[in-house]
């Protein structure tokens, strides 16, 4: 079965960037346009092994979608990887001190991203 | 115009040369334009920003679909004007996140919103109540206008670049935890 991913951003080119990166492996894409739609996808989908995520969205952002995930105790370790413009040093500290596994600049490389959804998506299945 | 405002100009033109090139598109900046009178259609995306301080501003750009498309092909046949406003509001949030970026290490911590887009026929911007300067570019042979207003609380004074950026990576990089 594929593996499923989430992926969280407000932008429609974004999700189908990430979603023809990940194209190239087997994985099952999931798509939420905010934080807060990403909270209902991933109760609709608790079997997720990867969620890639932006951080400036409107209505909720990603670090408090972040936050908010990680007291759900099904996803308090569930790997997530942050993908946005974004690179002031105390939201990076934020989403590490989060259990985030990897802050991505945009724009991002799609062997990169689809080597790092692999690997993380590997170790979520070990 | 201030110094500082002169100064994020510069940087807005260098990040905007560097956004469009880092998707292949060959880019020139031509001199400075008055606000675009478009007769034909147009996307206009914009963001805005605050600082610490109080001082405040926004990003506005402005493309004809010819030219988003350009930029950057929408996925399948569709050409939507949804999908264009979207390609330039996340065109938009790149391009201040760049100028973020070259701001970090000078002292100065861009505070973003999210982009808000618009598809226009006659597209007429009233003029903002902040200083503001129009920036043009040639991308892929298209005009690409970008506009930038800033209010500033205090004539901040810009750090000179530490050379050593706080930025934990750059651009296209991956930081791994
Ligand atoms: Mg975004």
């Amino acid at each position: 079965m594929a593996s499923k991913v989430l992926v969280v951003d407000d932008s429609m080119m974004v999700r189908q960037q990430v979603k023809r990166a990940l194209g190239a492996a087997d994985f099952a894409v999931v798509e939420a346009q905010d934080g807060m739609d990403a909270l209902e996808k991933v109760m609709q989908n608790q079997d997720v092994c990867l969620i890639i995520c932006d951080v400036n969205m409107p209505r909720m952002g990603g670090l408090d979608f972040l936050e908010a995930l990680r007291k759900i105790p099904v996803f308090t370790s569930v790997p997530v990887v942050m993908l946005t413009t974004e690179a002031q040093p105390d939201l990076v500290a934020r989403a590490k001190g989060l259990g985030a596994k990897g802050w991505i600049i945009k724009p991002f490389k799609p062997e990169m991203l689809l080597a790092a959804a692999q690997k993380l998506a590997a170790s979520k299945a070990a | 115009m201030s110094t500082v405002f002169n100064d994020v100009e510069r940087m807005l033109s260098r990040a905007a040369i560097d956004l469009f090139e880092a998707h292949g598109a060959a880019t020139s900046k031509t001199p400075s334009v008055e606000p675009p009178h478009q007769e034909t259609e147009c996307i206009v995306a914009t963001i805005g920003f605050a600082v610490a301080d109080g001082s405040r501003g926004a990003l506005v750009m402005v493309a004809s679909p010819a030219a988003i498309a350009a930029l950057q092909p929408p996925d399948g046949d569709e050409h939507s004007e949804m999908i264009l406003c979207d390609i330039l509001g996340e065109f938009s949030n790149m391009l201040l996140g760049r100028v973020k970026n070259i701001l970090l290490p000078r002292g100065v911590t861009l505070l973003l919103g999210t982009p808000t887009t618009a598809y226009a026929l006659k597209l007429r911007l009233s003029s903002p109540f902040s200083p503001c300067r129009w920036l043009a570019f040639v991308v892929n042979d298209h005009a690409i206008r970008v506009r930038l207003e800033v209010a500033l609380a205090n004539d901040f004074p810009l750090a000179d670049d530490a050379g050593e950026s706080p930025m934990a990576a750059r651009e296209g990089e991956m930081i791994v935890f």
